[in-house]
Formats: C-alpha cells, structure tokens, sequence
C-alpha cells in the first residue's frame, strides 16, 4: 500500500526512522517457513478435521498489535498517534 | 552460547493415560508429571513419531471399549456403541489436538524416519530375533483383575522395538514408558540413548 503523503513526508523529513508507527508493514509478515514437524502437525489435523492453528503471521500480527498499544500507551500524544495509525491503514 | 535440548521419546502407553486422564489406569498422575514437566522445561522438547500417533488411535479404540464398564448388551442398546465411538472420537481428537499445538509450540518434535521400509524391518526383525521375554504365571484376569490362572509372555513386542528404532534415529536422549517389556531392549540401545520404565 502506498503511503500517505502525509507519511512519506514525515520519513523524508526523518531519515533514520525505517517505518511510521502502525504502518501495515510492521505487523504483516512474510511467507511462513515451517519446520518438517509443524508440517506433520497440520496434515494430522486435516486428517482429523482439526481447525487449523494460528500460524505464524497471524502470531506475529498479535505481538506487533500489543507493540502498537505499548506505544499507544506511552506516546505522548495518543490522539495524533491514533491518527497516524488511521492513515496508515486506510 | 547455545544448549542442547533434551530431546524425550513418549511411549504410547504414556500418552493413552495422558489423553484418557486416570478413566482407566492409575498412572496419570505419573504420565501427567511426565509430559507436562518436559513441556514446561525449556531445556527440554518431546519427541514423537507418526508410529506413536497411529498406535494412540489404535490403542484408544480396543482400550476404551474393553475398560468401559458392561451396562447392556450391544445387540439390545445399539445407542452404547455409538456413546462409546464418541468417546473414542473425542479422545482421539483431544490427543491430536494436545500434540499439534504443542508442535507449534515447538515443545514438541514429531519425526519422521527417512530409513527405507525394508531396511526399518530388517532392523526390527534383526532385534526380534536376538529377544526372547520371560514366560510367567499370571494370576489374574488382565482385564477384570480378577483371579484367573493362566500364562503371560512379558517382552518386547515388534512395536515396542519400531519406537525403540524411531527414537534412535531422532537421536533423543531417553525412552519413557511403562511397559517392562522394553527391559529387553535395553542391551540394544544403550549406548545411545536411556530407557526409562516407569513402575
């Protein structure tokens, strides 16, 4: 997702800041690598019909998620820091 | 610096008290010991193998059956078969369940052996061959308790030498099981890994 002008301006402005706070890319991970035996696991569950498991992405997703609420927490402007989330995402 | 982890082969007889919670044997409070402190010892993962895993479903559907206490017969209750087959089924998925997450956890290592079908039973027919168990007077009835004399084989069946195999080859650190007739495994593997009875 392209990022608002709003956002592109604060990282040009910013050089050594990587990544805006909330933006999508800090939470959405890459592809899965799972081990031979997380393999194993989840062809006994469909076997089974077992729901399938959170996997790592989605575990990644959550722990980002409560980074982003730390930082909510702490910032010293939540309002601001809520909008910059906002515009990140939409 | 990193550490080892201790790597565990559960036996299926462990898991069956495990999943079944004390229902029919007495020895969960031991089997809960057992896995629940490897789980929770970071040093420490479980090991597993497709052969446990099929042998648990095996061992859920004869065992539940045969320990279920006799309230009617099938032929007039058909309903008794089919609360038994729930009880199977959900214990079967509890366990599977119990596994996977822990897999995904990795606290838990399910191995697979890349050792060609006729070499495996080379091997186990091999060590088969070089046991025999003890012949011995039972007693008791195996399943009711009750006085019943007769005789009893205790050794290591070809299933209990398949598991002793698989662990070899994840190359884990001990064996845990009940079953005394891994005693005559012992001489075998040794020098490569522990096995643990548990009595």
């Amino acid at each position: 997702m392209a990022a608002s002008p709003r956002a592109k301006k604060q990282m040009k402005s910013d050089p050594t800041k990587k990544e805006q706070i909330g933006s999508r890319s800090n939470y959405a991970s890459g592809a899965v690598k799972l081990t031979n035996s997380q393999k194993i696991a989840i062809q006994w569950r469909k076997i089974y019909d077992l729901p399938p498991l959170h996997t790592k992405p989605r575990h990644d997703a959550v722990m980002d998620l409560c980074g982003m609420l730390k930082e909510y927490a702490d910032h010293e402007d939540p309002v601001e820091f809520v909008n910059q989330i906002r515009e990140n995402l939409y | 610096m990193s550490t080892k982890l201790e790597k565990t082969y559960i036996d299926s007889n462990v898991w069956f008290s495990y999943v079944t919670k004390g229902t029919y044997e007495k020895t969960y409070d031991k089997a809960r010991n057992i896995i629940d402190g490897i789980i929770a010892n970071p040093q420490c993962v479980v090991v597993i193998s497709d052969l446990v895993i099929l042998e648990m479903v095996s061992i859920l559907r004869s065992k539940v059956v045969q320990k279920e206490s006799f309230t009617d017969s099938i032929k007039s209750e058909s309903r008794i078969a089919d609360t038994l087959k729930s009880k199977i089924d959900l214990y079967t998925k509890e366990f599977l369940a119990k596994i996977t997450e822990s897999i995904m956890a990795k606290k838990l290592v399910a191995v697979e052996s890349n050792i060609p079908t006729n070499e495996f039973f080379r091997r186990v027919v091999q060590i088969q061959r070089k046991t025999f168990g003890k012949i011995l007077d039972q007693n008791f009835c195996p399943i009711c308790r009750r006085p019943y004399k007769s005789y009893r084989y205790r050794g290591a069946d070809y299933n209990d030498i398949q598991h002793a195999i698989m662990a070899q080859f994840a190359r884990v650190n001990r064996l845990i099981t009940f079953d005394r007739g891994y005693e005559f495994l012992k001489p075998f593997f040794n020098s490569t890994f522990e096995i643990q009875i548990i009595r």
